[in-house]
């Protein structure tokens, strides 16, 4: 008995005294993964997969923004056009932008801040104000103040309202075009303009201008909109903003995948999507030369042909693939750029500012014009007489109307931008496709994702319940209201 | 039965010492098997108390020359050894009782410490060897459905080397690991699956799997099997055992009588179990209306992959195989059903496994040595699964003091294609002549000279037969299972071994995928994984009669366990020149993942056993972990468990025919358990990379520095009872409490991450498992008629989660149809959230414009985990004959099942001929009223049949696609007849049988139509109760046989 009990007492001295838990935290430590990093090494995922679904992935850009803007029309698999939204298109668009880019723009934000380098958090400002742009103008109220902060313990974000995600970011936007100053950042690291910190400010006040221009009608904003966008018309010394196509926010892909243009990506495999009748009529209509960079004449021969969006079957199937106008192969390219916010746009967004009231902008008429020719420059083609007699500047209501409609037609490409800017003026009158499961009404918005539903659930409601409605694609956002 | 022995031997000492005076005599005998009656060779015959003996010969019998008075020892390794005092006899015959058979209630035990299972204080149950290799299952795992009360096992496929998941008791963990330890030999091995659902996002239809760790285990070389179920029957093992353990006990040469050859031969059928019921009656297209021209689109709906086309009425029209005129347009042809095409599609799947082994053994040591060879061909064309099994375990004593023993498993596994179509045949023109395809080249060849497929549809789907033959999954696994330990045995109370075992290997992944519809230049990737556990441990065995009544032992020990995982995954997602599966090929730069995950646990424990009068028993553990994936201030963690059993019978000397035995046991036990490695710091995740600029993210998940380790406690009651010998009773009753559960928990993306490593949660389990067996019928003439019944509930309801989150997402991918597995506070644990049919107040279906009304939010649909299980077994046998069946009964639980909701989506389902020509007025309501004030009247709007089908199984419906997945199956019937000594007498055979064994052969039950209701479309993790077109499980027939030399 004796010796079991001082063969026991070595057992565990024995243990006792080796230690049972040596090097421990070194076999614990992570060899795979980087536990510090520099901003620039965080800036190309961050841009590539927010610019990736803005333009072409996540059936967010592929489907619902060049659908419901009526760009484009599906040929195949049409129920999306029908307004019958995959859960995964809804749920994957918010996911990624909120994941995969904005958690990225956050901390280079911080770690600009940490390396002292304000062009680094000028940069993922911007970036961020453009994706939050997006993400409220697709889904109404959003998580902004508290979003994008879980790592520091906000779990649970509350939703704001879309007004106060408007004027937060204007405030953000002029924040990091105010702290712009003449430190470099990496040119590889920034994917989009070469670490050229001058085209980062260009885009902060062009894209600031678009989200004043969107709200200078409303009366509820508690800002003087008018006096904001004269602060960035009047300076441009201070506040540049793009002046040619050159200098406006695009990304150029590089060809190969995973790095190629997410159009290009699709149509390796996929020919579902025509353009749209509703925009092939209109550049028809006017003999609007474009028409050769946004379609494609049918494989089977003849003129451009556009369908009608929401098809049937049997309609798809009677007009069918090769009759009928694939989208040009200038945006279905491996390298083709995807555009942020283009020149032109920032011409039409004058031209509308002018024309209600804000007269620094320029003058309307003016301002319209050059801004087709801007659209035109874009693709290196110009304008015929014909057209430009034919879409001559009539000015008053109609002159808003003309306005709105080649903004529409200059924003191929822009998808979710074109239906915001549809769901916004109701320019140009679009009508729900006959066969819809959206009581005839063009979507407003996607609905919340499922995600949002089951674990932020509580916030969520708060959020529809101030909008005044359910989670379906009918509510009103606050901009269009 | 010991006992008896013992009193036996007593008596025959007692009478012995009665005659008092030495004189030597010849003494001769024969010595005999009590279990064949078959002679016994090679068995020790001593004088006790001296060095003088000798052995039987060839034919069993012995001559020695003794003293009266003196004592004769009959020993022979795996029998009962026999003392024997010598009076006036002049021949002595024994009968030797295997060791087995008197040890018939001796069970392996945690650690490998065999016991009298009366004395168990928790519930353990085990499965002999024999019932394992007889049941055929190439995948270990699954041979235990239906045997074991409380275990649930899934299989996930019909593919060869498919893999399995089993769970003991229900769910213990929300978030991590459920499945059981699995133990070999004493040395844990690795059972982790390496599957991957989608490999890539540009392959959406191709799931690959590639087994589970325990699957490549031989059944050949299983001794028997030990189901530890609860958490306190394992807590010596420490963490992973709180999901149960499988102990594993090979096949040693223990037991044989000199060299025993056996050889084991095996050919089993296999065709689909269950295939569904389709429509013969239309073919492809939409609206009516088809004309084959180029597949994709060109012609009249030859782009579309449903069967809402014409007519299968004889019709003349061109279509994909009609020949081509001389200007290029197809002539038209027949259309005419093919309703056979898909059952055509599969071929009869052949397995056949052979086994030699070789054993000998004497008093000295023993050896066994095995070859398997296993080779499997799919029931789909052109795939397969090979194993080879060297296994070699040898003990040798070298003196009476040293043992040491060595077993060493070699295993080659793999496959040249373990492809499994997805959702083939739903997204289907059903008149598609499937065997027309075998021909899957098109003598055209496209403009860059790479060939072009035939199919019947070339917009969406490729030729499936050029799938199987060009788009090749292949792996090959090299693995080593082995242990070596020495035991010193100070005295007979007390004795140490030690001993250190690893299982490590490589597998080695390479897919090949051709360029195809889907695919641009083809793509290629291999995946390698390194995968090593090893353990050391020692274990001080102390045991000892302390006094007549009492006896005590006691075990010390340690384990050091190391777990390596090395994965080396390079991806050429799209390949320069096509078909050339090169990774220097890649036209971009390759898709790398690289990892080294790496964890350690060391670990003291000690055991004490004490026993009163054998009536009265009482277990205690205690063990110390201390983890390396922990922090350090949470990284060491204790448990402790105590159980007891007392035999009531005995106790209370009850002597009762009714009820000779009872015994009631009841036990409380802990478990800690830790997490996987790298989960405390916050890292940055690698991303592909921008051109040739290397790039990273922020991570999705959210890291925890300070974790601590989960508790799972868990109470246990039994009672064991006998009846008139003839009925055994055995019903446990557990619960179990999980708490501070480490889980990766879904966090609202709008927080910037996916989701958080927490300590949080709270499950519990309840449950009762009864066994019952019994022999109604015994006769004299050597009939007999065996019955075993198992059932078993468990209920699982989450308590708590965070005091944050109220709901924890099971599944942290999107789900098919992205339908939402979840466990939420106050709910069952794995309930199905989803979209549903909007319904009238009064519960009928609401309509708009004759289509269903689906609703836009989400609902609780239904729960993954059953009401309970069962299985019911009968065996007859007479004298060398048995027949034996086994049912297996799952009661509740949904199936989310794509294939029978798209299918009906699709119309290539029977019941989607319903008005065809004439339209469907769906049963349910409508709205003439506002949003706001619905006025329901009865849908009364007639819409195609193409239109009713595609709202009311809509994919976005996710209501449509869930189903009961309740069954009853005969799982397993079998006849074995066992050739009698006497007829081989005379041949070099020792023994032969013969058997039939028929796997999967009946589905006696089942409330989902169409599929087998048991299948996983997930192969791992705890997103189950799903399935999407995968390769259908097999029916099987096997015949099986072995003869020993």
């Amino acid at each position: 008995m004796k010796k079991i009990f001082s063969l026991t007492l070595l057992f565990i001295t024995l243990f006792t005294t080796i230690s049972c838990d040596k090097g421990f935290d070194e076999v614990n430590k992570n060899p795979n993964e980087a536990s510090s990093l520099t901003p620039d090494l965080l800036l190309p995922h961050g841009i590539k997969t927010a610019v990736d679904i803005y333009w072409g992935g996540a059936g967010l850009g592929l489907d619902i923004g060049p659908l419901y803007a009526q760009h484009m029309a599906r040929i195949q698999y049409t129920t999306i056009d029908q307004y019958i939204i995959p859960t995964d298109v809804i749920d994957n668009a918010w996911r990624d932008f909120f994941i995969e880019s904005q958690a990225d723009f956050q901390r280079i934000i911080a770690l600009g801040k940490i390396a002292g380098n304000e062009n680094y958090q000028a940069i993922g400002l911007i970036m961020r104000a453009w994706t939050f742009s997006l993400l409220t103008d697709v889904y109404g109220d959003i998580p902004y103040k508290d979003a994008i902060q879980g790592i520091d313990g906000k779990l649970l974000p509350k939703y704001d309202s879309q007004k106060d995600i408007y004027l937060g970011l204007i405030t953000d936007l002029k924040t990091a075009s105010d702290m712009i100053n003449a430190k470099t950042v990496s040119s590889t690291g920034d994917i989009m303009f070469a670490g050229d910190m001058s085209r980062w400010k260009k885009f902060a006040n062009s894209l600031s201008l678009k989200l004043l221009n969107r709200i200078l009608s409303k009366t509820d904003t508690g800002i003087d909109v008018k006096a904001e966008m004269e602060r960035i018309l009047k300076d441009p010394a201070k506040y540049p903003v793009f002046t040619s196509y050159n200098d406006c926010a695009f990304l150029t892909y590089l060809g190969d995948a995973p790095n190629n243009n997410p159009i290009n990506q699709n149509r390796k495999t996929r020919d579902d999507h025509r353009v749209s009748l509703s925009l092939t009529s209109r550049l028809q209509a006017t003999n609007d030369s474009r028409i050769t960079i946004y379609a494609e004449k049918p494989e089977a021969g003849g003129d451009y042909l556009g369908i009608p969006n929401g098809l049937n079957v049997t309609e798809a199937n009677a007009l069918g693939l090769a009759k009928t106008s694939r989208l040009g192969k200038f945006f279905t390219q491996a390298t083709a750029p995807a555009v942020l916010m283009s020149y032109a746009e920032l011409l039409f967004i004058k031209a509308e500012a002018a024309y209600k009231g804000v007269s620094v902008a320029g003058d309307a008429g003016k301002l319209y014009l050059d801004g087709i020719n801007a659209s035109y420059a874009q693709y290196k083609i110009a304008p015929s007489d014909d057209f430009l007699k034919a879409v001559a500047y009539k000015g008053g209501a109609d002159g808003y109307k003309q306005i709105m409609e080649q903004k529409w037609i200059s924003l191929f490409g822009e998808g979710i931008e074109a239906w915001t800017e549809q769901r916004r003026t109701g320019i140009p009158d679009l009508k729900a496709p006959l066969v819809n499961t959206n009581d005839n009404v063009l979507p407003t918005r996607l609905p919340y994702p499922s995600t949002e539903e089951t674990l932020n659930g509580p916030n969520m409601k708060d959020a529809l319940s101030k909008q005044g409605g359910v989670n379906d694609k009918k509510l009103k956002l606050w901009w269009a209201k | 039965m010991r006992q008896k022995l013992r009193l036996l031997s007593v008596i025959w000492l007692l009478l012995s010492s009665l005659i008092g005076y030495a004189q030597k005599q010849s003494i001769s005998g024969a010595i005999i098997s009590t279990e064949d009656n078959s002679p016994l060779p090679g068995v020790s015959v001593q004088i006790k108390g001296t060095s003088v003996g000798t052995t039987t010969n060839s034919e069993g019998k012995y001559k020695i020359s003794v003293a009266k008075g003196d004592a004769l020892i009959f020993s022979f390794v795996g029998f009962v050894t026999q003392e024997i005092k010598i009076a006036n006899q002049s021949e002595i015959n024994i009968k030797l009782e295997t060791e087995t058979k008197v040890l018939g209630e001796v069970v392996v035990t945690a650690l490998g410490i065999e016991r009298d299972k009366k004395a168990l204080g928790y519930a353990l149950q085990a499965v002999k060897g024999s019932d394992i290799v007889q049941a055929r299952e190439t995948n270990l795992v699954n041979a235990l459905s239906g045997k074991i009360a409380g275990i649930q096992v899934t299989s996930s496929n019909g593919t060869p080397g498919a893999s399995a998941r089993i769970l003991i008791r229900g769910i213990n963990s929300i978030g991590g690991n459920n499945q059981p330890l699995f133990v070999v030999d004493g040395i844990p091995i690795d059972n982790t699956t390496f599957n991957s659902a989608s490999p890539s996002a540009t392959a959406p239809n191709v799931t690959v799997d590639y087994g589970n760790g325990a699957s490549a285990l031989n059944p050949d070389d299983v001794e028997n099997i030990s189901v530890l179920k609860g958490a306190n029957a394992a807590a010596l093992y420490g963490s992973r055992a709180a999901n149960g353990v499988i102990l594993i006990t090979t096949k040693s040469g223990k037991g044989t009588k000199g060299i025993g050859i056996t050889v084991n031969s095996n050919i089993t059928f296999e065709s689909p179990f269950r295939l569904p019921d389709y429509q013969n009656s239309y073919g492809q297209g939409a609206g009516g209306k088809f004309e084959y021209k180029d597949g994709k689109g060109g012609g009249v709906n030859d782009g579309v992959d449903e069967s809402w086309g014409p007519k299968l009425d004889g019709r003349l029209l061109p279509q994909y195989n009609s020949p081509i005129d001389a200007n290029g347009n197809r002539i038209a042809t027949p259309w005419v059903a093919n309703p056979d095409n898909v059952k055509n599609f599969y071929e009869t799947g052949v397995s056949r496994s052979n086994n030699i082994a070789l054993s000998g053994g004497n008093d000295k040591g023993e050896f066994r040595l095995s070859y398997t060879n296993l080779d499997q061909k799919g029931m789909l064309p052109n795939t397969n699964y090979t194993r080879n099994t060297l296994a070699l375990n040898a003990g040798l004593h070298l003196t009476n003091k040293l043992s040491v023993k060595a077993a060493v498993n070699y295993i080659n596994d793999g496959s040249a294609n373990r492809q499994n179509l997805l959702l083939y045949w739903t997204w289907f023109g059903r008149q598609a002549d499937l065997q027309d395809l075998k021909n899957y080249l098109d003598p055209v060849q496209d403009p860059t000279n790479w060939a072009v497929q035939r199919n019947w549809n070339t917009n969406y789907w490729n030729n499936p037969y050029f799938v199987l033959n060009n788009s090749l999954f292949a792996n090959s696994k090299d693995r080593i299972i082995g242990n070596i330990s020495a035991t010193y045995k100070f005295n007979d109370w007390l004795s140490l071994t030690g001993r250190t075992g690893t299982d490590f290997y490589t597998d080695r992944r390479t897919t090949k995928r051709p360029k195809m519809v889907g695919l641009v230049n083809g793509m290629y990737w291999e995946d390698n994984y390194f995968v090593k556990e090893q353990n050391t441990d020692f274990l001080l065995a102390f045991n000892k009669k302390v006094s007549s009544d009492i006896s005590i032992s006691a075990n010390l020990g340690g384990n050091q366990r190391t777990n390596l995982i090395q994965r080396d995954y390079i991806e050429a997602s799209e390949l320069s020149i096509p078909n050339l599966f090169n990774l220097a090929n890649s036209k971009t730069r390759p898709v790398v993942a690289n990892s080294l995950q790496k964890k350690e646990v060391n670990s003291l424990y000690a055991s004490g056993q004490f026993s009163w009068k054998d009536e009265v028993f009482l277990d205690v553990t205690a063990r110390n972990d201390w983890s390396s994936t922990l922090p350090a201030a949470n990284r060491s963690y204790f448990y402790p468990s105590v159980s007891a059993s007392a035999i009531v019978t005995d106790l209370f000397k009850m002597n009762s025919e009714v009820l000779p035995y009872a015994k009631v046991r009841a036990s409380w036990a802990k478990v800690g358990n830790d997490t996987d490695p790298y989960r405390l710091q916050q890292v940055y995740s690698g991303a592909s990379a921008w051109g040739s600029t290397t790039t990273f993210a922020e991570n999705n998940t959210i890291f925890n520095s300070a974790l601590k380790p989960e508790i799972t406690t868990a109470l246990e009651f039994g009672v064991e009872a006998r009846l008139w010998n003839r009925v055994n009773a055995e019903i446990t009753y557990y619960e179990k409490n999980s708490s501070n559960q480490i889980l990766r928990i879904g966090v609202p993306q709008s927080s910037g991450y996916l989701n958080k490593y927490v300590n949080a949660g709270e499950i519990s389990n309840k449950g009762i498992e009864v066994q019952l067996s019994a022999t109604p019928i015994k006769l004299p003439n050597g009939f007999r008629w065996d019955v075993g019944v198992n059932f078993a509930k468990n209920t699982s309801k989450v308590v708590a989660l965070d005091g944050v989150l109220s709901t924890y997402q099971i599944n942290d991918f999107s789900l098919l149809r992205n339908v939402i597995l979840e466990a939420r506070v106050g709910d069952p644990y794995g309930n199905f959230y989803g979209t549903y049919y909007v319904r009238d107040p009064r519960g009928n279906i609401v309509y708009s414009g004759g289509k269903a009304v689906i609703s836009s939010d989400r609902k609780v649909l239904g729960n993954v985990m059953p009401n309970w299980t069962g299985g019911i077994s009968n065996t007859f046998t007479y004298k060398s004959i048995s027949l034996s069946t086994l049912i297996d009964i799952k009661n509740g639980g949904n199936i989310f099942s794509q294939s029978v909701g798209l299918s009906r989506y699709t119309g290539v389902l029977a019941e989607t001929v319903v008005g065809r020509e004439e339209g469907i007025i769906g049963a349910g309501v409508k709205n003439v009223g506002t949003a706001e004030n619905p006025q329901y009247v009865p849908n009364d709007v007639r819409v195609s049949s193409e239109d009713y089908h595609h709202s009311f199984y809509s994919y976005s419906n996710n209501e449509a696609y869930i189903f009961d997945a309740s069954y009853v199956k005969l799982r397993e019937a079998k006849i074995s007849f066992a050739i009698p000594n006497k007829w081989l007498s005379k041949t070099p055979f020792r023994n032969a049988s013969f058997s039939v064994v028929g796997r999967n052969l009946l589905l006696i039950h089942s409330n989902v139509p169409h599929i087998d209701p048991e299948t996983s479309y997930y192969s791992d993790g705890n997103v189950q109760g799903f399935e999407s077109g995968q390769t259908p499980s097999a029916r099987s027939i096997g015949f099986n046989l072995t003869f020993g030399l």
